[in-house]
């Protein structure tokens, strides 16, 4: 039952009250206007009955953890053994450059920092240069948080430069995003989960904490389909197929979120942790214990990556004024366009059509950029044989821009977060009938509805209205599969 | 000693304390009385039962010109609570200015659930 704590004032007057009626009963009348003798005496002993009052509201709430205080969810993850996520360091690769075909020794302790003084650790001891002088290193954030990760392209200093190496580099790629530590919300809700289903027996909740109790790879979720034969899908007592999901993609070229690199693919190292002949680390063992019940063969199961389903999408948006489309045309790309040169069919380079300065998209694929479309500023263009010029070397584009040019909106990169981060939390589809563990009315809707598209946009600031071109209607992944992001664009 | 219309502890005027009378607490024969002097003891804002208690003492600037005219004025304001609630009437604040830098305030007023003459309180800030 709910505890309704009372107010000072409440205690204070419920109190004169019941002194008064002591009073009158023996044919007094106690004075309790405000400043008098009991006023102030019951208000003294009120304020110290509201304490006692909200200390047992928080006692009430402290029962359960889905109103507990940060101190009682510790506790409760400490009994029930429900760790919390740790925050985790970002991981680079960062594109170096030097001496051209010079092979460069990192001495041990070097590192990169970023405008804000994080700093980042080489985890590679030397980097071979190519003929063009540049190679890529391993770094690690020597402090953790989200604010540790960095985009693709951000300029990182040597603290030091290594002697041959020159003293920026780039970040080539994020191998693992940095991320603050669980909030204290989702630990609880963590918590709240293993009590409603207590993994045991194999059950559903077992395989799911099973698979996630292997930490060579950096399992994030798990969902579990119960009577799912792993190679067929199809309904069957006694078989189980698990599909685990890697941490979120952000602006990665490469799904973080399919483990092992090869959606829909098997992962033999967690099948083999289960079987019991590795380690959780990965380590191969003759010791493990085998955690499949003896009741099932080994062929009966399967944990596998998660197939992916690409979906582009393309958003009509209208934007505030501080956020506007700065042209209203769009512009053909010439074949000729290489990274650093991009090439437009027509002048651009006179009167209103004149693209020096104006921020563009352009499609250079999702081979190196997710979601293909991005956004540059072009300098002065030069115009001759029919075509216009941009040199963007100062400016390289991720891969080789092709098909139409549009203008960027103001907000593109927040519009694009955003749509990262939606694609990012979708879940696996299911099977008919359902049989996902969790179910999709537990968090991580697999289907896209056009309609949380446009909410998604539109919590974009600058964003006024918004509406979907592609995909025509809601998508639904096949049974694990997610639906992925393929290319993303907007227009006005 | 027979009792008033309400009962309250009768407390020394200047200081405060509880008044004894053998081993009981001695009731007041002029409650509001008991009230108002209580108000008048106390510097606004330092009562952490009831912060809007007291005299806003802190903002009279005894050697400013009308100084006496603002002791008046937080006075009348530090006793207009129990005015509009109909505790005390009749309220009328004076204050002096001796030749020190001293202000004398002469406080009157009438307990309307008593009867007899007006009520006085003087004092000195």
């Amino acid at each position: 039952m709910a505890f309704t704590p009372r107010t000072i004032a409440e205690i204070r007057d419920a109190l004169l009250s019941y002194w008064a009626a002591e009073y009158l009963a023996n044919g007094e009348v106690l004075l309790t206007a405000p400043g008098s003798d009991a006023y102030l005496l019951a208000g003294m002993i009120a304020i110290t009955q509201s304490a006692c009052d909200v200390q047992a509201l928080q006692v009430s709430r402290d029962i359960l953890p889905d109103q507990a205080s940060n101190g009682a969810i510790e506790r409760f993850g400490y009994v029930y053994g429900v760790g919390r996520a740790p925050a985790v360091a970002a991981r680079l690769t960062v594109t170096v450059t030097g001496t051209p075909s010079a092979t460069i020794t990192i001495p041990a302790g070097s590192s990169l920092a970023w405008t804000d003084g994080t700093l980042y650790l080489s985890t590679s001891t030397s980097v071979a240069l190519s003929g063009g002088g540049s190679g890529t290193i391993n770094v690690a954030a020597t402090t953790t948080g989200l604010t540790t990760t960095r985009a693709v392209g951000d300029v990182l200093t040597w603290q030091s430069a290594p002697a041959g190496l020159n003293p920026t580099g780039t970040v080539a790629s994020v191998v693992t995003a940095g991320d603050d530590a669980e909030s204290y919300q989702s630990w609880a809700q963590q918590i709240i989960s293993r009590l409603r289903e207590r993994p045991a027996s194999g059950n559903r909740a077992d395989w799911a904490a099973w698979v996630q109790a292997y930490t060579a790879l950096d399992i994030r979720e798990v969902y579990v389909y119960p009577t799912t034969q792993p190679t067929t899908g199809a309904a069957t007592l006694g078989c189980v197929t698990v599909v685990a999901v890697g941490p979120a993609q952000g602006n990665s070229t490469s799904n973080t979120r399919v483990l092992g690199g090869t959606p829909g693919a098997a992962l033999t190292e967690v099948h083999d942790y289960i079987e019991g002949t590795r380690t959780s680390t990965g380590l191969v063992t003759a010791t493990g214990t085998q955690l499949r019940p003896v009741t099932m063969s080994a062929g009966d199961y399967t944990v596998d990556a998660i197939s992916v389903t690409p979906q582009t999408v393309q958003m009509t948006l209208v934007v505030n004024s501080a956020n506007a489309f700065p042209f209203g045309f769009t512009a053909t790309i010439d074949a000729s366009s290489t990274t650093t040169s991009l090439v437009l069919v027509g002048n651009y380079t006179t009167g209103a059509s004149n693209l020096a300065l104006q921020p563009v998209l352009v499609d250079v694929g999702n081979t190196n950029y997710r979601g293909g479309y991005y956004r540059v500023v072009l300098p002065a263009g030069s115009f001759g044989g029919g075509n216009t010029t941009f040199d963007l070397t100062a400016t390289p584009l991720p891969d080789i821009p092709s098909g139409t040019l549009y203008p960027a909106p103001g907000c593109w990169s927040e519009f694009q977060t955003a749509m990262f981060a939606y694609f990012d939390s979708l879940g696996p589809g299911d099977t008919t009938p359902p049989r996902r563990w969790p179910s999709e009315d537990n968090g991580a809707r697999a289907t896209v509805y056009r309609s949380a598209l446009v909410a998604t946009a539109m919590a974009v600031p600058g964003v006024l209205s918004a509406s979907v071109t592609t995909p025509a209607s809601d998508v639904a992944p096949a049974a694990r599969a997610v639906v992925t992001l393929g290319t993303l664009l907007a227009v006005q | 000693m027979s009792l008033v219309y309400a009962y309250t502890r009768h407390r020394e005027p200047t200081s405060g304390e509880v008044v004894l009378s053998g081993n009981e607490w001695e009731a007041s024969r002029a409650p509001m009385t008991e009230v108002v002097a209580m108000t008048l003891r106390t510097w606004a804002g330092t009562c952490a039962v009831d912060p809007t208690l007291g005299v806003a003492w802190a903002t009279v600037n005894r050697l400013a010109p009308g100084a006496t005219a603002t002791v008046q004025y937080v006075i009348s304001q530090a006793l207009a609570r129990y005015v509009s609630a109909g505790l005390i009437t009749g309220l009328a604040v004076a204050a002096t200015q001796s030749a020190s830098t001293r202000i004398d305030y002469v406080v009157s007023f009438r307990d309307p659930r008593m009867d007899g003459g007006p009520l006085r309180i003087t004092g000195a800030f």
